[in-house]
């Protein structure tokens, strides 16, 4: 097989998709450069960090980060997590409360904010220029409806242009509980040995969830007493839809987004949403999506817990979304073992190696804004995704 | 009889106690599921913890934390042969050790184990260790039910893969 080496040669007009995608070592690396380089990208939710010097350490693309708000200044900022010096990491936990993060290699420390505070034995170093020596920031921090997002690039669209139609949902999100939604329970940690776009896809895929997800639906089943309605909204509800946003963003919808629901579970939101690249919302969680390798991914799911409501209130949140999702979750896992791994399995079968993502592409309809709209189980998200991938991915050029 | 009890029952209980446990892990091992859930109480709990001892199942999320509905539901889908994720099913190896009665719990017995489960499945062989902790309870018509069992992995703040089968 030869291996496709321009981008814009990954789609067909009838949205045939080519499997590299999932699979190749080139395109991930480009990846990197193009797709997680220049948007901007979900880093932290502003309840993680709400006192001067708290931080948490996640991943920018495959980059370690920090991200902080200044002991001094109250200010959000995202740095790279590796001391200038020889390339420690300089922050192990994943979320505290520091002035300071000093390297423990040889003992370089930096304020929180990013500033290199000391060197030791500074002595060594006549001509050093330590203002430049900073831990290396993101040049740019945005925070929408108190989601947190950062850009590796100095210039390009604001965060609000590159939300653009996603924002309305994040604010409805914003307002899940009496006074806001907060990240303070953890996440489940789920590790899956293919790529990462497996798992953004799967966010909004109504099409699988009456095969994939049949053993819940008869664990609902048994609980209600009867077949649940879920597969005959989805086939046959015109309030149910997907809708391309545009920007690579996609969102379904169970019914009018501000009054819906979608008859599920407490906590649920009225719709899932997919923020290009990597964030993805469904029923009461955070999804953040973080790419390894071509064929390795982990994702970080986080309870969204409602301020304002009762521990026990929340304590049902929690227990609900453990019954579908972690490692041992009656819905997720079958997701990790079929929708991923399985079709890692079937994507080394390369003779033939096009996938068929243009189900619905024919009833595609312009809604307001500029959207894309279609049915419920249509891929209409999946290709508001890849149409924002490969935008992305052609403006670079071959690989 | 309780934890407090002399010398020589205290060693029959813990004998007692320690083929409990054995059985549970024989039922599990062999997937006899449906047999293994008649081994919990009406209002047992079923908890494998995420984080270490400061973890608060009121705020922070857990791996599992189960009422007997829940687990009853656990082992019907896993029975039901659509749970892909259990398809083929894992093969399970129990090792119990460390078997010690704790104290009492509002009338229950407190038994403490530590026990490490293999996991083979689909090419993988996995290891899961764990400080396992049962409120045993006394039956009618003697043994013991589980009113509560919880599991604390070594590695439940660690990404995880598929912890879908029973422990």
């Amino acid at each position: 097989m030869t291996a496709i080496t321009d981008p814009a040669d990954l789609f067909t007009e009838d949205w045939r998709v080519h499997g590299s995608i999932y699979t190749s070592d080139a395109i991930f690396a480009a990846e990197q450069q193009r797709v997680f380089h220049g948007p901007w990208l979900y880093v932290a939710h502003e309840s993680e960090l709400r006192s001067p010097g708290d931080y948490k350490t996640t991943h920018a693309g495959t980059q370690p980060v920090i991200v902080s708000r200044g002991a001094d200044d109250g200010e959000l900022r995202v740095m790279l997590n590796r001391c200038r010096h020889r390339g420690a990491a300089v922050c192990q936990s994943e979320r505290g409360s520091a002035n300071f993060f000093r390297c423990p290699y040889h003992g370089w420390t930096y304020r929180n904010s990013g500033e290199l505070r000391g060197i030791t034995y500074d002595d060594a170093y006549p001509e050093l220029e330590r203002q430049r020596l900073g831990l290396t920031r993101l040049p740019r921090v945005g925070v929408a409806h108190g989601f947190v997002f950062a850009s590796f690039a100095e210039e390009g669209p604001s965060l609000e242009e590159f939300l653009g139609n996603a924002l309305p949902y994040l604010e409805i999100i914003s307002r899940q509980g009496p006074d806001g939604i907060r990240l303070s329970a953890g996440s489940h940690r789920i590790e899956y040995d293919a790529n990462w776009k497996l798992q953004v896809e799967n966010t909004i895929d109504n099409y699988h969830f009456g095969f994939v997800h049949r053993s819940f639906l008869e664990v609902l089943a048994d609980r209600i007493g009867e077949a649940p309605p879920i597969m005959q909204q989805i086939l046959f509800n015109e309030t149910y839809r997907t809708v391309d946003l545009g920007n690579g963003h996609s969102v379904h919808e169970f019914g009018d987004p501000r009054t819906g629901n979608n008859g599920g579970q407490l906590g649920d939101l009225p719709f899932n949403l997919i923020v290009f690249p990597n964030l993805c919302f469904v029923g009461a969680q955070l999804r953040h999506v973080l790419p390894k390798s071509a064929t390795k991914t982990e994702v970080r799911l986080y309870p969204m817990l409602h301020e304002g409501a009762s521990d026990e209130h929340n304590a049902a949140i929690l227990r609900t979304h453990e019954g579908f999702y972690g490692a041992a979750g009656m819905g997720g896992p079958d997701d990790v073992e079929v929708a991923f791994e399985r079709v890692a399995d079937g994507m080394r079968a390369t003779e033939d190696d096009w996938l068929v993502m243009s189900r619905g592409a024919h009833r595609e309809r312009p809604g307001e804004n500029g959207t894309l709209v279609g049915h419920s189980a249509d891929e209409v998200p999946q290709r508001a995704f890849y149409r924002g991938w490969r935008n992305a991915m052609t403006l670079g050029g071959a690989l | 009889m309780s934890a407090a009890a002399p010398a020589p029952e205290r060693e029959r209980l813990l004998a007692d106690v320690a083929a409990f446990l054995y059985r549970e892990a024989e039922l599990l091992d062999s997937r006899r599921l449906d047999e293994w859930l008649t081994l919990y109480a009406d209002d047992a709990s079923y908890w494998i913890p995420q984080g270490d001892e400061s973890t608060d199942p009121r705020v922070d999320v857990q791996l599992v934390l189960d009422d007997r509905r829940r687990l009853r539901e656990r082992v019907l889908r896993i029975s039901g042969g659509h749970a892909y994720s259990q398809d083929p099913a894992s093969r399970t190896v129990h090792l119990i050790g460390n078997v010690r009665i704790a104290g009492d719990v509002d009338g229950a017995l407190d038994v403490a184990s530590v026990q490490l489960i293999t996991e083979v499945r689909k090419g993988r062989q996995l290891q899961y260790a764990g400080h396992v902790r049962h409120l045993l309870v006394p039956r009618d018509g003697g043994g013991f039910l589980i009113r509560a069992k919880e599991i604390r992995l070594a590695n439940n703040d660690l990404p995880l893969g598929n912890l879908t089968f029973l422990m």
